[in-house]
């Protein structure tokens, strides 16, 4: 019996070593970037084609979440990922190049006072479903998104309405002046449909799309993948030249949910996926020396911020804020949590989009942040911990907020640092308005823009008006006039809406109620067989990756 | 005096066996240093996470550093020292706090029976109606993140074995003559139940309490790798693991090291455990105290 026991208990250990034997092994084989690896791994697999003589390309994008609904009026989140190639709005915009690509619309033009917009449409455009585009549909999508007033349907508040002209002729009358041009080139709620089909939510969601754009939709699994399939009578392929679409764009496009980022940089090194969405950051380096994939690095608008609780003692007292905003080592920040892979922020606009400057960064200076935190009445420190709040399993976050913790207690900031789930952390968040004193401290949040303007960030989270995102519950009459004033001009005098918004932010970096920490810089990685990856990824389309104008080498 | 030789020959029984006499290392060497290191870990400042060090990062193994660094360029062995600290702290009180539940009501219902026995023991029941881990999770996701909390999460999902144990245990013994005896004595209940029921229908308990204290580890960890458990920067082991498995493509030993003690731990536990009980059937040992030549 004993030495039975004894056996099964080396049975057990010997299991547990070729177990773990094997994991390295795998480990070992898998890791390391064999210049080798997988040639045979198909990116043409005539299988799919629905006529199997011709051979299709195929290429696999990997996401990190899983897609969420799939009405172009409402959907307001990751669904953006695929809606950009199967929809498409008025104008693309090029943020980097500050530029507009003409899309659905050819030109454009607005009235002095930046009220009246009209634009010229496309003529031989087919929805998917066969419907000839015309500005019906252009008025009916529109009008749709704003009836439903879900989502970003916020974005259309300037407009008045919406007349058509004749059938390529559409023109918009609004309220108020407003950068029209951005809005109909925004990444969320801009999209044109077919009139033609029904278009209920419902509809919708079942998998079925009313777009014009290259792709349609194929098969809808939003919780595992989402296949996309080349529309051939597109009107971008037939165009002799033009910079949205490439001859040899892949024919079908996976958008495949791979829920974390180590799973994603083993899949492309592997070659099972096409292009990776995530990596982790420490590991860039490393892929960039593969001859086998390639490393795409650019901005992207997405920021990550601190929001302080201006409503809640010793938070209220400005003084204090602005000893936190000296006491924050955002340079190591960037090279820890970021591995480099960011950009110290410079005020809530990120670097690169109008309405960015350079002036508004804070000083990391340990010796200032006493001096006003003493000048404030606390000479060694405050007597609270301060809370702060992060989404749980972030790892960039998690770091952020464990350098930001290390670094406050070194001048007598207590902080008590909280990993919560979203909607834990914003069910807290949201009760601040009521109930300052039981909310958070301290709130470490994304922010990116819906569309491209710095009145997005600035509104959003620092307006009193906007009760949801202004998590710092700052009220500030001179900075909200000056910043409404500011969209305003923007259709008609960018110069000086420009100056308004230095202004605006120039107060919020005297108040201090938010701590802007890093601009994202947006990593995607791919095989080295896939062309002109870099074209594809554009910061104001955060996660889209435009697949018609990829080149597929194979 | 019978009680002492008794130990006595688990002891002995113990030691006289190479894997058990392993397992009564580890578990020893982990109490040991679970009670020692916060005084005796090199960086103490990288093991509570005060501090972070730019310079440092993903450092492979070294002198220096033997277990290298982390991503924030901290000591790792100073971190997974520090973390058998607070693997002793979850087990010890996991496991205790559940046999603080759990023996009084076992006790309480195996003791009346009738009514009470039957309504503590479906109370008993409806905890045992879920997975184990699932009930964890649930309340230590509602209670929110904390040493403490994960403690009482645990201990929650984790009483109700030992009150189906006590329970059994009490039946029989209460039916012996020497409760009789008590009873016409004139003792009172409570009394009986604390001075002759409790110690004699303890023993299969503690065995499994003993048997426990790994799985409490490995539950834990499990908590924390998968976010509800202990806050960071908390060195507690399956948070160290979560933390690694963002790096673990290029650098292996974040993730790695903590999940071998996690191992080593558990492993321990398990082996001593299955000797004890081993030693603790009287059948069995009798045929290995007779093999071993120890005269009982």
């Amino acid at each position: 019996m004993y030495r039975r026991a004894l056996s099964k208990l080396l049975i057990l250990t010997i299991i547990i070593v070729i177990v773990i034997a094997v994991g390295i092994g795998l480990y070992f084989t898998m890791a390391p970037t064999p210049p080798t690896a997988s040639p045979t791994l198909p990116v043409t697999t005539p299988t799919i084609s629905p006529t199997p003589t011709v051979k299709k390309t195929l290429v696999v994008y990997a996401s990190l979440s899983e897609m969420t609904t799939a009405d172009p009026s409402t959907e307001f989140s990751n669904s953006i990922l695929w809606l950009c190639l199967v929809y498409e709005p008025l104008l693309w915009y090029d943020p980097l190049e500050n530029k507009f690509i003409p899309a659905l619309a050819e030109r454009w033009e607005s009235s002095q006072d930046g009220t009246v917009w009209t634009f010229y449409l496309r003529k031989g455009v087919v929805f998917h479903d066969g419907t000839p585009f015309t500005a019906e549909a252009v008025k009916k999508s529109i009008e749709r998104t704003i009836e439903l007033g879900q989502g970003a349907a916020f974005i259309w508040d300037p407009v008045e309405k919406i007349q058509v002209i004749d059938d390529y002729t559409v023109v918009f009358i609004l309220k108020y002046p407003a950068p029209l041009d951005n809005i109909v080139a925004s990444s969320y709620g801009a999209w044109i449909f077919s009139p033609k089909t029904p278009n209920t939510p419902e509809w919708f969601n079942k998998g079925n799309d009313a777009g014009s754009g290259p792709y349609r939709l194929a098969k809808w699994d939003p919780e595992n993948e989402v296949i996309l399939e080349k529309f051939e009578d597109w009107w971008g392929w037939k165009l002799s030249s033009y910079e949205m679409a490439s001859k040899k764009a892949p024919d079908i496009f996976i958008v495949k949910i791979v829920k974390d980022a180590v799973t994603q940089e083993r899949l492309v090194v592997a070659g099972e996926i096409d292009i990776a969405l995530y990596v982790p950051l420490e590991d860039v380096d490393r892929l960039k020396a593969d001859p086998n994939l390639k490393v795409v690095i650019k901005p992207s608008f997405q920021n990550l911020l601190m929001l302080i609780n201006t409503k809640k003692p010793p938070l209220d007292n400005v003084l204090v804020r602005r000893a936190i905003a000296h006491a924050i080592p955002y340079d190591d920040i960037v090279k820890i949590a970021r591995s480099n892979l960011a950009k110290v922020a410079s005020g809530p606009v990120p670097t690169g989009m109008p309405g960015h400057f350079d002036d508004f960064r804070y000083k990391y200076d340990l010796e200032e942040a006493r001096r006003l935190l003493a000048q404030a009445g606390y000479p060694t420190g405050l007597d609270k911990t301060l809370v702060l709040v992060y989404t749980a399993g972030d790892v960039y976050e998690q770091r952020t907020s464990e350098l930001i913790a290390a670094s406050l207690s070194k001048i007598g900031i207590k902080v008590d640092v909280r990993p919560m789930s979203w909607e834990e952390q914003w069910a807290l968040a949201q009760s601040g308005w009521e109930n300052p004193e039981g909310a958070q401290d301290l709130f470490i949040f994304y922010w990116w823009p819906t569309y491209i303007t710095p009145f997005d960030f600035l509104y959003n989270m620092f307006h009193s008006d906007s009760k949801a995102f202004n998590l710092c519950y700052y009220e500030n009459p001179d900075f909200e006039k000056l910043i409404e004033e500011a969209l305003s001009l923007e259709g008609t005098d960018k110069k000086r809406a420009m100056e308004l918004y230095y202004k605006a932010q120039k107060i919020l970096y005297e108040d201090v109620p938010a701590i802007p920490l890093w601009d994202m810089v947006d990593v995607r990685v791919g095989r080295a067989y896939i062309g002109n990856l870099e074209k594809a990824v554009n910061p104001a389309y955060p996660t889209v990756l435009f697949a018609q104008v990829l080149s597929v080498e194979k | 005096m019978k009680r002492f030789k008794h130990q006595k020959i688990i002891l002995s029984l113990i030691i006289k066996k190479p894997l058990s006499l392993i397992s009564l290392l580890i578990v020893l060497a982990f109490i040991v240093l679970g009670v020692t290191a916060p005084f005796i870990v090199p960086y103490p400042e990288d093991a509570w996470g005060l501090t972070y060090n730019v310079e440092k990062r993903f450092l492979p193994p070294s002198v220096e550093h033997p277990l290298g660094t982390d991503a924030l360029g901290r000591d790792l062995f100073s971190r997974v020292l520090l973390g058998s600290s607070f693997s002793l702290i979850i087990a010890v009180g996991v496991i205790g706090l559940a046999l603080l539940i759990g023996i009084p009501v076992g006790v309480v219902a195996g003791y009346y029976g009738g009514r009470v026995g039957t309504l503590l023991m479906r109370i008993t029941d409806m905890f045992l109606a879920f997975p184990p881990l699932l009930l964890a999770i649930v309340l230590a996701a509602t209670l929110g993140r904390g040493l403490l909390n994960l403690i009482i999460a645990l201990a929650i999902s984790w009483w109700p074995w030992y009150a189906r144990l006590v329970y059994v245990q009490t039946n029989t013994v209460k039916n012996m003559p020497y409760i009789d005896a008590a009873k016409i004595a004139g003792l009172s209940n409570i009394k009986i139940m604390g001075k002759h029921v409790i110690p004699n229908a303890l023993t299969p308990t503690m065995v499994q309490a003993a048997l426990d204290m790994g799985s409490a580890i490995l539950e834990a960890a499990g908590l924390s790798f998968i976010g509800v458990g202990v806050k960071p920067p908390t060195p507690e082991w399956g948070l160290l693991v979560s933390e690694g498995w963002q790096s673990i493509n290029y650098a292996w030993w974040i993730a790695f090291f903590p999940g071998l003690a996690i191992l080593t731990t558990v492993v321990g536990f398990n082996l001593l455990a299955d000797a004890l009980r081993e030693s603790a059937d009287p059948r069995l040992r009798r045929t290995i105290l007779m093999r071993l030549g120890v005269k009982q």
